[in-house]
């Protein structure tokens, strides 16, 4: 096979893998979907190797690849025209059960050549609350229906004892199978496209090309890595607040990394498993591993198998948070997620400073709510998710109200919001200082602030970072953390905590919420004066962190007194002080 | 002589188009060197020239698309700009959408760009609920003072946006007078005006952008207009808008924005008109130039969209629905572990291709398409650009076929394969994302490029049937020629279809059209010119997108029902299945008033060829990575019409070459379009 081919034939099944992704948002019913995007499409070879994936939510990719083993495993009589679904977190690895999978192998003359597998949240599947992710859930069978590896489809025929299993036990079954069919379909379609493929090159072409990109992928990583000086980083660790149901017990998460060659192994340690949902299973939190060290050693190439491979990482015993005994409830395992990645951030700029930036928030979260319209009286049910900030970058500050690798979720507008819903936003914006304080400043969260105009509504919130934030990186100071309050007329305004499930709350009760911001690069008395100054003028940063923070002075005007600003900084003593290793040197200008 | 003048100014060269509307006849197709630093200077030579060659009197109309608000954008060089806003909403415009998009494996994921820092966003009190009604006065003192600093500040232009403007612009119309008042001189951009549509984020990024081009835009647009009167007392000077329509400066005085795919838009509609001509419903226009191919799905007629960004800022505004890859003659061929890869990355036209022999040293198609015999390896452009073969074939060697240990023919026939393979893919993507197939479609290429690599990918999608125009590479600035006038509305009202009174939403559309078409009128338009189109953006409730839907009549309930059905059917094209159950939601409402321009007319000549037509001569071509071959070459302008010829041949002509594979075969139809099977 030559350079073209090799080029043509992946950028072909890249092309498939797309298509699918748009027939999908085309097809599928929910507006989880259609709109927040939350699925995922991914071909593997006959060995169950990811060879390509569509547009992705970085979270599913690990569990899918885990899933098709486990299929491959279970199923040696799987023939053309089958699929399979699974959503069983234990049995065959997924984030949680919400997340539903099917699975479709592709065959050439009777013989397995690969499989598409795609994952899509599912809007509800039983449970104790609707939406099924019960944030105060102790054990997975409160977290809804539990589908270990089925076949859903035999020789074309979608098998109904499957859908009625499935429709009695969702309180949306138009919706919720209309969704699943749609992923079936799609996956059909998917077979069409590959044998339009595998016909026109001949399939022992197509699956050459595949393991001969796995292997450039996996070649060029190893090369990247063995630049990294051998060692041992780490560990660093942070916390979760805590469980949601054990309110003064927080939980410890810890990553090391140790660089020998060209390969990387993280070791992940943390406290015993919780009995709320903020659980993490292995096989999830081993992808976004990968997918860091993806973004971080080789950013333009394709994720597949090839990246798995140079990458090991290990896990504390059984029944520990980051590797539960079944059956640990794991709904909520966005939120380990993040701060594993934060962790695991900071383990990586140890050992290769300049090419990751300081840990994020770690902050993102969603508060939902539902009640009686007023106008209409139907129930409704309302859900957002909003940010706090990402970290600080080697050369420049982190970014406002955006979350890295784990969470990618647009928030609604308020002008939708209001439109449908019995409330009244009355701020959205960034939280000042919230961000790390830095040689460069992390990004800041934000703030919003809803006025209940129904008679009743009930809330939950699924977030964390109320009590320990971003530390930042290299001399860095902490960023803020978050916070929500409510305050109802006449009365004070009284702190919530991060999670907080069905809090009943009446008209003209005002609910704040402010997120986290992102971690600091870099000591923040070495950030050069007029960019403190400049914080200042545009209000990220108040007069008074400029000062106690920074240590600059920033006078009535606007303007640097540089005396006060050399007595706060103690210029000398700060050179003096040794650098951190990855601690940058001068000040130079971010990218604008 | 009566002449309408079409002029296309793109980053390199500036296409014009004459056509004689008593003779009913294209008399002048040129080409001018594009000034990129000084927009109106080439606009200067062209009126002289056309000035000395037919006369003051001559002209009648022009219609001109121009980069001048995209560049202004591209290139950061827009107004300075302040932004007054709701209170408690300072930082809607900074936190965008909280959305990586494409970037999600993007460590260093960029931000949302801002055309302003923060501290030139100043709030005001004053709040309206989502229906319009207000439930706190504006403040006029705090809309004085935001005004007062943002003049300190050292601001040219002012955008307004207000929570729920667009349900009622009552605050922003307001706020815009005391800002007059205080400082006659700032621009004002209300977002009432520029986007009156929900989503506060996109029409906040939409007003700033709008302030920000608009003192440069505008002023460019009266220079042109002043210009074009100077030099024809009795002409009309009209720009291109990205809707496909055109407008005088007056009408995009508010508006520049309008004006921000001014460009590539002009093609789609000379696709359209060719289409109509011909008779053909579904066509696919492909564009492609020195750095990019632009194209567009035409079920009919052409498809819109509502957003578009640029250079990472989202811009609502109604423009024709195109899409644009990194694929063009200019694209440089590399080679990156082991793989062989085509653009985004253009050598652009300076240096341009190695062939070109200006410099540049990188592999582009155009050198691999002089090596393989599909263009001239002497001269283009009728001789005026001489290419240097070996140049061509240095470049591909050295970085391509030795490092991948191919011959030269291989290598050259692999960069056509691989920059073919990205075009397939991106029209795979536009057809299918919006419920189409390509087999359904007659591929119609132009542009410099589009006609040389057609047939190299229809085959793969399916296409039985390209149709290539008349001077293909100027066909843009003949798309001006065959274009109308637009006036757009649009109206945000979130109505439940099954409550809804009939007389009510006639009424809102009818409002709509008496405001559009007053426009119009002072255009000098007759009444019997002007006509209004229609449209919906409708959904399912709890759905946040909508569907644009076309209203006919609204005079009773089955007209609703009608309009209901339309819906389902749209949203089942568009999105694979309906929901006949569900409530139907209208969002908005838009109307369209067209201001109609005589179109050229052309006729089509009798088949005239009796013999086949003679090649001026034969050259050595590759259709295959190995098999040399020789194939007759053609003059367009020899090609009778009723003439036929067999792949493989090439066909050349001023602004293009035409290139058919072994196995297609051409015909020349009765309007002298080259139609391929």
């Amino acid at each position: 096979m030559n350079a073209i081919e090799l080029e043509v034939i992946y950028q072909s099944t890249l092309q498939i893998a797309r298509e699918l992704t748009l027939n999908m948002l085309r097809t599928g019913y929910s507006t989880i979907i259609k709109e927040s995007q939350d699925f995922t499409f991914a071909i593997f070879d006959a060995q169950g190797r990811m060879v390509a994936q569509g547009i992705p939510q970085p979270l599913h990719i690990g569990p899918l690849a885990a899933q098709v083993g486990e299929i491959r495993r279970r199923f040696s009589d799987a023939a053309p025209g089958d699929a399979f679904i699974v959503n069983h977190p234990y049995q065959a690895c997924q984030n949680h059960s919400t997340d539903v999978t099917i699975i479709t192998p592709m065959f050439v003359d009777e013989r397995i050549v690969g499989y598409i597998g795609n994952t899509a949240h599912k809007p509800d599947l039983g449970g104790k609350v609707p939406g099924t992710n019960a944030g105060d859930a102790t054990d997975l069978f409160q977290e809804g229906l539990l589908i270990p590896p089925l076949r859903i489809l035999r020789r074309g025929e979608l098998l109904a004892d499957i859908e009625r299993v499935i429709c009695a036990n969702t309180r949306t079954p138009e919706v919720t199978w209309g969704d699943i069919t749609a992923q079936v379909n799609t996956n059909t379609y998917g077979l069409t496209r590959f044998a339009e493929l595998f016909a026109k090159y001949g399939a022992d072409k197509v699956l050459a090309c595949w393991q001969r990109w796995m292997d450039i992928c996996e070649t060029a990583l190893r090369k990247e890595i063995e630049k990294v000086p051998d060692g041992r980083y780490g560990p660093e660790s942070d916390y979760l607040d805590d469980d949601g149901i054990d309110l003064g017990k927080s939980y410890r998460i810890s990553v090391s990394l140790q660089v020998k060659g060209d390969t990387l192994h993280f070791i992940l340690d943390s406290d015993p498993q919780a009995h709320g949902p903020i659980n993490l299973r292995p096989c999830v939190s081993k992808n976004f591993i990968q997918c860091l060290v993806k973004m971080v050693f080789i950013p333009n190439l394709p994720v597949n198998d090839g990246l798995s491979r140079p990458v090991q990482v290990s896990y504390p015993p059984e029944g520990s948070l980051l590797n539960p005994r079944f059956p640990a409830p794991v709904n909520m395992y966005v939120r380990p997620s993040q701060v594993t990645t934060s962790v695991a951030i900071r383990a990586l700029a140890r050992a290769v400073p300049g090419r990751v930036p300081a840990p994020g928030s770690a902050a993102g979260g969603s508060i939902s709510s539902a009640g009686r319209h007023p106008q209409t009286g139907r129930w409704y049910s309302q859900y957002e998710i909003l940010s706090g900030g990402t970290g600080a970058r080697p050369d420049g500050d982190g970014i406002s109200a955006m979350d890295e690798l784990v969470v990618n979720v647009m928030n609604t507008p308020i002008e939708a919001v209001e439109s449908e819903f019995p409330v009244r936003v009355e701020r959205y914006e960034l939280a000042q200082d919230s961000g790390g304080p830095g040689t460069f400043r992390g990004g800041l969260g934000v703030r919003r602030q809803w006025r209940i105009l129904g008679d009743e509504s009930v809330i939950n919130l699924r977030t964390d970072r109320f009590k320990y934030s971003s530390p930042g990186i290299f001399g860095a100071k902490p960023a803020h953390v978050s916070a929500a309050s409510l305050q109802s007329v006449g009365e004070a305004a009284r702190p919530l905590t991060s999670k907080v499930a069905g809090l009943r709350l009446k008209k003209d009760d005002i609910l704040s919420m402010e997120f986290a911001g992102g971690g600091g690069w870099g000591d923040p008395r070495r950030r050069a004066p007029e960019r403190v100054r400049d914080d200042v003028v545009r209000g990220y940063v108040s007069r008074e962190a400029a000062r106690d923070d920074y240590g600059v002075a920033v006078t009535d005007d606007l303007s640097i007194d540089a005396d006060a600003t050399a007595e706060l900084r103690g210029t000398e003593s700060i050179a003096a002080r040794p650098r951190e290793s990855g601690e940058p040197v001068g000040f130079p200008l971010a990218r604008e | 002589m009566k002449l309408r003048i079409g002029i296309d100014v793109g980053g390199t060269f500036t296409d014009v188009t004459a056509f004689d509307e008593d003779a009913a006849a294209l008399v002048a197709v040129r080409k001018y060197t594009s000034n990129p630093a000084q927009p109106a200077a080439v606009m200067e030579d062209i009126t002289r020239d056309l000035a000395a060659d037919f006369g003051s009197g001559s002209v009648s109309l022009i219609l001109h698309g121009s980069t001048a608000a995209l560049n202004t954008m591209l290139e950061g060089k827009g107004a300075r700009v302040g932004l007054i806003t709701t209170f408690g909403f300072r930082d809607v415009y900074e936190i965008g959408r909280q959305w990586r998009g494409d970037e999600v494996f993007n460590i260093f994921a960029p931000a949302p760009k801002m055309l302003l820092t923060r501290d030139r966003i100043h709030e005001v009190r004053g709040r309206l609920d989502f229906a319009g009604k207000e439930i706190e006065p504006l403040n006029a003192d705090d809309v004085g003072s935001a005004a007062r600093r943002l003049v300190a500040q050292g601001v040219e232009a002012v955008a307004v946006c207000f929570l729920f403007a667009y349900a009622n612009p009552a605050h922003e119309q307001a706020a815009a007078k005391i800002i007059r008042d205080i400082a006659p001189n700032l621009y004002v951009s209300l977002s009432h005006e520029v986007n009156p549509e929900w989503r506060e984020y996109e029409r906040t990024a939409s007003t700033v952008a709008n302030a920000y081009i608009g003192p440069p835009v505008s002023r460019y647009l009266r220079e042109l207009e002043a210009l074009s009167l100077r030099r024809f007392p009795r002409s009309r000077a009209l720009m291109m808008k990205s809707d496909g329509g055109a407008a005088s400066a007056r009408m995009l005085a508010s508006t520049p924005i309008e004006t921000v795919l001014s460009g590539p838009v002009a093609g789609v509609i000379g696709g359209r008109y060719l289409g109509d001509i011909k008779s053909i419903d579904n066509i696919i226009t492909f564009d492609t130039g020195g750095t990019s191919s632009d194209m567009a799905v035409l079920p009919g007629r052409p498809l819109f969209k509502s957003e578009v960004s640029v250079a990472r800022h989202p811009l609502r505004t109604h423009t024709v629905d195109i899409e644009t890859i990194g694929a063009g003659g200019g694209s440089i061929a590399t080679v990156d572990l082991g793989v062989l890869k085509v653009g985004p990355q253009s050598a652009g036209a300076n240096p341009g291709p190695a062939c070109y022999d200006r410099g540049g040293v990188e592999p582009t198609l155009t050198d691999a398409l002089v090596v393989l015999g599909h263009l001239s390896p002497t001269a283009l452009l009728d001789g005026a650009m001489p290419i240097s073969s070996a140049k061509a074939h240095d470049a591909v060697v050295s970085r391509v076929a030795r490092p991948l240990g191919l011959a030269p023919v291989e290598a050259a026939f692999g960069i056509l394969t691989v920059l073919a393979a990205n075009v397939t893919m991106a029209m795979r993507t536009i057809t299918i994302e919006r419920g189409y197939d390509p087999r359904e479609f007659t591929l119609v290429p132009f542009g410099g490029m589009g006609p040389t690599i057609a047939g190299r990918f229809v085959g793969d999608l399916g296409i039985g049937r390209i149709l290539i125009p008349r001077d293909p590479g100027t066909f843009s600035a003949f798309g001006m020629l065959v274009t109308d006038v637009h006036q757009t509305r649009s109206f945000t009202r979130v109505t439940r279809l099954d409550g809804a009174k009939p007389e009510e939403l006639e009424q809102i559309f009818s409002r709509m059209e008496q405001s559009a078409l007053a426009d119009l009128l002072q255009e000098r338009f007759g009444r019997a010119q002007l006509s209004t189109l229609r449209s919906a953006g409708m959904r399912y409730r709890g759905q946040s997108y909508e569907v644009s839907v076309p209203v006919a009549g609204l005079q009773d309930g089955n007209d609703l029902a009608a309009l209901a059905k339309r819906f389902h059917e749209a949203h089942r094209r568009r999105y694979g299945h309906m929901a006949e159950s569900e409530a139907v939601e209208i969002v908005n409402f838009q109307v369209t008033a067209v201001g109609a321009i005589p179109k050229p007319q052309f006729s089509a000549v009798a088949a005239a060829a009796s013999q086949p037509p003679t090649p001026h001569e034969t050259r050595t071509a590759y259709f295959s990575p190995t098999e040399a071959v020789q194939v007759p070459v053609f003059r367009r302008a020899a090609l009778a019409a009723g003439a036929t010829i067999n792949g493989p041949a090439v066909v050349e002509e001023k602004t293009s070459t035409t290139l058919l594979y072994p196995g297609q075969r051409a015909t020349i139809d009765g309007y002298l379009n080259i139609e391929i099977r």
